[in-house]
């Protein structure tokens, strides 16, 4: 390698240290979102005017038009819910619908102080519908702050997982959310992290679910409706930790495990009110339970667990 | 039919979208490396990104989607870069941060002028070439010269500039 070439490198490690600014996820953010709507509308050739018009009023402007669009585009993309939108309208721009793998999706921007400030529900014709409300500072966020909701079976439940949250004050709906005939539980689940706020929903039967982000205002818009799909009617064996109260203790036991063990939850008790206990996994046969149960006690001795049999639906 | 249109263009913006969240480092040290600091950089990301959402029925093939953003992009830079009002020092592009010049070695310090003194088409070249690490045909796609003109004016660059690189470095 000549000087020149080594004097190349030099200048291209040097090139590359740039680093990128916090801003930037938030303006790439802003540009898209922007983008969209303006696109939206000029398709429609209502905007004829130049862009640096102010963008507040623009916004205004083109309220109307986006709502529009987005409520084709949900007709386009979930039939199932259509006839809901025409009752419920929602405010706000379409960001996208989750799609779930393996029981996961997750989307949102990285936020710091944000409360989760309401929830509201609705339930008609045995359809379910929550709306997650995102705000700071008292005034609703534009975008929704990370989040990340997971479905699991038997029971059937969400669990909604956001970060840069300080507050829940959406906890006075849960009450409301309760009344649902599709609901059976509700309720935060403790974490060990201060800036993540955590709730689970507990569903009485097999659902079908679509969820979807929207932005200016930022929320989560929850659709749930009883699911013609007869689940897996087989039984199945859980290993579980005893009933607890909802707290430090239960927080670090989940912390203890949850690396090797994903698929665990924290379900509410089947017998007291305000107990929960740990769902570490969930198995098709005894014998498998009887496995995992051995293995977590040879590695975390004096844990209170035991299998537990769930009956089949 | 109107369907499948409209599926077409969603998946469209999706890829897009995807491709600026993948490449958003690459998109801002492109952009800091024409206007030289974080909020010219930033709004030069933003305007692109803006521009690349409302126009992207105008990108006829996807493959060329890459070199297309990076287009708009340096575009976006250079209106930036035209709307200061000291022309005399638009438009070049950086390469390299000045807070390490000082411990430049005499090297670099002769090679930082031997690109100085190339043309703003060259410098252009050589900064997607080498420090950006883009392939050639991106390359022809952001300048929108022929193929076979970067490899020529890149062969040529580098011999101007005494880079005793092996073909395949040049070429691959």
């Amino acid at each position: 390698m000549n000087k020149r070439v080594q004097a190349l490198n030099h200048m291209k490690m040097d090139y590359r240290e740039l680093m990128a600014p916090e801003k930037l996820d938030e303006v790439i953010n802003n540009a898209i979102l922007e983008g969209r709507r303006d696109k939206q509308t000029m398709t429609r050739k209502i905007n004829s005017g130049e862009r640096k018009s102010s963008q507040a009023l623009r916004r205004v402007l083109y309220a109307s038009a986006a709502a529009l669009v987005i409520f084709v585009g949900s007709l386009n993309a979930s039939p199932m819910f259509a006839s809901k939108l025409a009752e419920i309208p929602i405010l706000g721009q379409l960001v996208k619908i989750l799609t779930f793998t393996d029981g996961k999706a997750s989307g949102g921007m990285v936020t710091d102080g944000t409360d989760i400030s309401g929830i509201s529900t609705q339930t008609q014709n045995g359809k379910a519908q929550f709306v997650i409300h995102f705000d700071q500072d008292g005034a609703s966020q534009d975008l929704a702050s990370a989040y990340k909701v997971v479905y699991a079976q038997k029971p059937e439940t969400l669990l909604f997982e956001i970060s840069g949250v300080r507050m829940l004050s959406a906890i006075e709906d849960f009450e409301r959310i309760k009344e649902s005939p599709l609901v059976t539980a509700v309720y935060p689940v403790v974490t060990l992290d201060d800036s993540t706020v955590r709730f689970m929903i507990v569903f009485a039967e097999a659902i079908s679910y679509e969820i979807r982000e929207m932005a200016s205002p930022a929320s989560l818009v929850v659709e749930v409706e009883t699911s013609s799909e007869a689940a897996a009617a087989l039984d199945s064996y859980r290993v579980r930790t005893v009933d607890m109260p909802r707290g430090e203790g239960l927080a670090i036991l989940e912390e203890t495990i949850m690396n090797q063990y994903p698929q665990r939850r924290i379900l509410p008790s089947a017998t007291e009110s305000d107990l929960f206990f740990l769902e570490i996994g969930q198995l098709d046969s005894e014998p498998l339970a009887v496995e995992m149960l051995d293995e977590l006690r040879a590695l975390y001795p004096g844990m209170e667990i035991f299998v537990e049999k769930t009956e089949a639906r | 039919m109107f369907g499948k249109k409209r599926n077409q263009l969603q998946d469209r913006e999706a890829a897009l979208i995807e491709l600026i969240q993948e490449h958003k480092l690459q998109l801002y040290r492109i952009a800091y490396s024409y206007v030289k600091n974080e909020q010219d950089a930033l709004d030069v990301v933003q305007e692109a990104t803006y521009k690349a959402i409302v126009n992207q029925e105008k990108l006829k093939e996807e493959a060329y989607m890459k070199s297309w953003l990076i287009r708009i992009l340096i575009n976006c830079a250079v209106d930036v870069l035209r709307k200061r009002e000291n022309v005399a020092q638009a438009p070049e592009v950086w390469v390299g941060s000045s807070a390490n010049q000082g411990m430049d070695t005499e090297a670099v310090m002769d090679l930082r002028e031997a690109i100085q003194g190339l043309d703003e088409t060259q410098k252009r070249l050589i900064h997607l070439k080498y420090f950006e690490d883009l392939k050639l045909e991106e390359i022809a796609g952001i300048m929108e010269m022929p193929l076979g003109t970067v490899k020529s004016q890149l062969h040529r660059i580098v011999k101007r500039l005494r880079i005793e690189l092996k073909e395949v470095e040049v070429f691959e």
